[in-house]
């Protein structure tokens, strides 16, 4: 298990990151998200050990040493560019020397990948897919990919994602995934980070999203006044002559109550993804969106 | 006014499972796809997924063999005939309300009796 | 270069045309039958007051006891400092002509003498800049007269005067090993940086002190060991290239040579290591790099001439113990005592470079001075030495017009002088603050 423990950084007088912790446990697929710039970067570069963090520590049970666990890359545009496929392998080896040099070289040649091209002479996508190759091969415990379908075509994501799953299946790895593609993590993660000024603002687990983060989309008729609990609590998705859909975050069962106490003709609980939990979270980022709309229409 | 929840996705999938086990597209060990698998295909989170697993082996419509996989379990015949009962109370429900809403016995007779007609004239 | 013994082999081409052994075995017996008379004395008196011949000077008169100087002189242009002894000086001469040529056409100087001051000079600064490293060692000159020996006047130094002429022979230790080491260090690191891995090599070790150690093999050891081996190498193989009686190896020479070379490198690396960790890049690394050495090369100039102020200061203005004072002066004096001091210096510094470099953040890499609570510290301190060097000159000069004159000669002098501690201070605020000065700032309404 890696446990991040109350890491905290201070970028340009900016606290990205305060006193996050969470523990990543074996086998599991994590999904991080956040709006852009909420640190998501920050985070993975500090958990990696490129950033000092000014407090906290990143510690695993496996190892003393737990950066030696911990596969990640920072961006797509790294030293790797200056590197063959082959080259890259044998660096690689040198710092993770469980590395399978054979099973890196077997999948680069089923996706009809040069082992002899320097990578900056390949596409985009054709080193996002090295790149997870070379994590998966790898062997690390622990792999960090920073968006790490962007840019893929739709075969290739879905051979990254089956990669992925491969090896989260067989043996004890655990994938955290820093994703704007909401849709895609709630099909491969089991649990999902969202970020919100530099801290954690939800965690749960996407299927259970009513359980663990306490959102809920209800489908209402409503007739007349709209009910107080809706403009208060809710976020109105949608809405089609008396038939609103109306996301609740921080739904109990106080809110609940409330809700059935209302004069609304038919409710029903739709299924929630992360979709509607990031609007939820960001809701006001909305509203300010809104407003500055409005004032630049005057 | 209560809160009415369509049925839950999990549960949604166990019933597939079940109906394709009943109507021998699956047979007694047959493998399922991983958990992960399943999610990827079927487009639902994994979460949900072990959810249905957790549901089927419970029922004992699978099983799950550790570091091989999931099976499907020799009870088939229960299964098809669970699946038997919920069709035939599906059907009986599905009577009830068209009788609710105005249609004649005699018409529903008549369906019942076309369909089985044909069928027995096919055999 | 091991090579260049081109100048050895003219020097050889001639004295065979200048000296016959005819004639020196006369001056020779000429030079005994004096021991012990008056004449001997007289002569030591003249000796004493003439200089050796120089590069172009022309000797004129042809007397035996003339002949015998230019003999002793060629052998050693300071045969006359040392002694007064007339029976010491001319027992510099050697008991045959081959010897004689042997002692003359030696490629490596003649290094008998006290190892300190030959040490002392081996660095070898003038006016406040490192001219050459191994000073008397770097090259080893032969002064012979070139005239032809089948002249009317008998004798290599003949009645019609002659013309002495220099020739250079360059040593294998010295500038090179230095130059070499800051060659395939600047190489080394071109390399590191076009490969661009820091990120990578922050992340994979456990902390930021195996990347400096890392830098240090790279920069420091390896073109250390590299240099080492070429001097010893160059050094040695002078014997395959001159004829083998005219090479004499002084390995304890070449061992203090080394030591230097390890000094200086120990020394560009600790403060390269240092800079690196403390300033970032601004243009891109390769220029961190070179603006690193060159910071380097300045604050050892400005050091070395704070160092000599404070001797004069002490010399002149305290009475303080003889010891110290000649430590002082001596630092101020022999560089290799600077070198020295430098290297001591540079220990704690190299420590303090790895603490910089245990805290080493990758944010750090955008940022001129990387750690956020030394970038005021470092910015008085430029400030400071801007005002040290071109304001206070200029409050001094109000007091001692001489001074005055001495550094500014004119108005438009002064002006730049002063522009330059400006400049110097805006451009580091620009560089730390990336602000710009309040009255530089665009007015918003």
């Amino acid at each position: 298990m890696l446990k991040i423990d109350n890491l905290t950084k201070t970028l340009e007088n900016k606290k990205v990151i305060s006193g996050i912790s969470f523990s990543l446990k074996p086998s599991q697929i994590v999904g991080l998200i956040g709006r852009n710039g909420v640190g998501k970067t920050t985070l993975f570069r500090l958990i990696s050990g490129e950033y000092v963090p000014d407090q906290g520590r990143v510690t695993s049970d496996e190892s003393a040493d737990a950066r030696s666990e911990i596969f990640y890359l920072d961006s797509p545009d790294n030293f790797t560019n200056a590197f063959t496929a082959n080259q890259l392998a044998r660096i690689f080896k040198v710092s993770y020397p469980q590395l399978d040099i054979d099973w890196f070289k077997n999948l680069l040649k089923t996706n009809n990948l040069s082992l002899n091209k320097k990578l900056s002479g390949m596409s985009k996508g054709q080193r996002g897919l090295i790149l997870a190759i070379s994590a998966i091969t790898s062997k690390s415990k622990y792999i960090f990919l920073d968006e790490p379908l962007d840019g893929l075509d739709l075969i290739i994501r879905d051979q990254v994602k089956q990669m992925l799953i491969t090896a989260v299946s067989n043996s004890d790895t655990s994938v955290m995934i820093a994703s704007h593609n909401l849709e895609e993590l709630d099909f491969l993660a089991d649990r999902i980070i969202l970020l919100k000024n530099g801290k954690i603002e939800k965690d749960y687990l996407p299927g259970e999203e009513l359980k663990t983060a306490n959102v809920a989309k209800l489908q209402m008729v409503i007739e007349g006044e709209l009910p107080k609990v809706v403009s208060e609590c809710g976020h109105i998705l949608e809405k089609r002559g008396h038939l609103y859909v109306v996301l609740f975050k921080d739904y109990n069962s106080k809110v609940a109550s409330r809700i059935k106490r209302t004069k609304a003709q038919y409710i029903e609980q739709l299924p929630v993804n992360s979709d509607d939990i990031f609007r939820a979270t960001f809701e006001e980022d909305y509203r300010l969106r809104q407003s500055a709309g409005k004032r630049t229409n005057k | 006014m209560a809160i009415t929840q369509k049925r839950p996705i999990y549960l949604q999938l166990v019933d597939r499972i079940k109906n394709e086990v009943a109507t021998d597209v699956l047979s007694a060990n047959d493998q399922l796809p991983s958990v992960r698998e399943t999610a990827l295909q079927e487009k639902i989170n994994p979460n949900t997924v072990a959810k249905a697993y957790k549901e089927l082996e419970a029922q004992k419509v699978i099983r799950t063999i550790p570091g091989k996989g999931t099976f499907i379990t020799g009870n088939t015949a229960s299964v098809k005939n669970s699946n038997q009962n919920r069709l035939l109370a599906d059907l009986s429900q599905v009577i009830a309300e068209l009788i609710k809403s105005g249609v004649k016995g005699e018409r529903i007779k008549k369906i019942v009796n076309d369909i089985l007609g044909g069928k027995n004239a096919e055999n | 270069m091991a090579l260049n013994d081109a100048s050895w082999y003219q020097a050889r081409n001639a004295f065979d045309r200048h000296f016959d052994a005819r004639h020196y075995y006369d001056i020779q017996d000429y030079a005994n039958s004096l021991v012990g008379t008056k004449k001997a004395e007289k002569l030591v008196n003249d000796w004493q007051k003439k200089a050796a011949y120089g590069d172009t000077e022309k000797f004129k008169g042809n007397s035996q006891s003339n002949q015998l100087f230019l003999y002793l002189s060629t052998i050693n242009p300071n045969f006359n400092n040392s002694t007064n002894s007339y029976r010491k000086m001319i027992k510099i001469l050697p008991k045959t002509f081959a010897g004689f040529k042997k002692e003359v056409l030696q490629y490596y100087g003649d290094r008998k003498e006290s190892s300190d001051s030959s040490l002392s000079a081996s660095i070898y600064v003038s006016n406040n800049s490192v001219t050459s490293i191994g000073g008397s060692s770097a090259s080893n000159y032969v002064l012979l007269p070139i005239t032809a020996k089948s002249s009317k006047n008998a004798g290599p130094f003949n009645r019609d005067g002659f013309y002495a002429q220099a020739f250079k022979f360059n040593q294998s230790d010295g500038m090179s090993s230095v130059l070499l080491i800051i060659l395939i260090g600047a190489i080394f690191f071109l390399i590191d940086q076009t490969h661009w891995i820091n990120a990578y090599m922050l992340q994979r070790t456990k902390n930021g002190i195996q990347v400096a150690l890392a830098k240090t093999f790279w920069l420091f050891f390896l073109p250390s060991v590299l240099a080492i081996f070429w001097a010893v190498f160059e050094y040695l193989t002078k014997i395959l290239l001159i004829p083998g009686e005219f090479i004499k190896l002084h390995f304890s020479w070449l061992l203090q040579n080394e030591i230097i070379v390890l000094e200086f490198a120990t020394i560009l690396v600790a403060v390269g290591l240092l800079i690196d960790s403390f300033v970032g890049t601004i243009f891109g690394k390769f220029y961190t790099f070179f603006a690193a050495w060159f910071s380097v090369l300045l604050a050892s100039a400005i050091l070395a001439e704070f160092i000599r102020f404070l001797a004069y200061q002490y010399k002149w203005h305290f009475r303080i113990d003889n010891g110290l004072r000649s430590f002082l002066s001596k630092l101020s004096i022999y560089p290799i005592y600077l070198l020295t001091f430098f290297f001591i210096i540079s220990i704690p510094l190299f420590i303090l470079a790895m603490y910089f470099y245990k805290h080493y953040s990758l944010e750090s890499d955008t940022k001129y001075v990387r750690f956020p609570k030394l970038k005021k510290p470092f910015f008085i301190f430029v400030a400071l030495l801007a005002f040290w060097d071109f304001a206070f000159p200029m409050m001094l000069s109000l007091f001692s017009p001489s001074y005055f004159f001495s550094i500014t000669s004119n108005l438009s002098t002064t002006i730049w002088w002063m522009a330059w501690g400006v400049g110097i201070t805006a451009f580091t605020w620009w560089l730390i603050f990336g602000k710009r000065f309040w009255l530089l700032k665009k007015r918003t309404r």
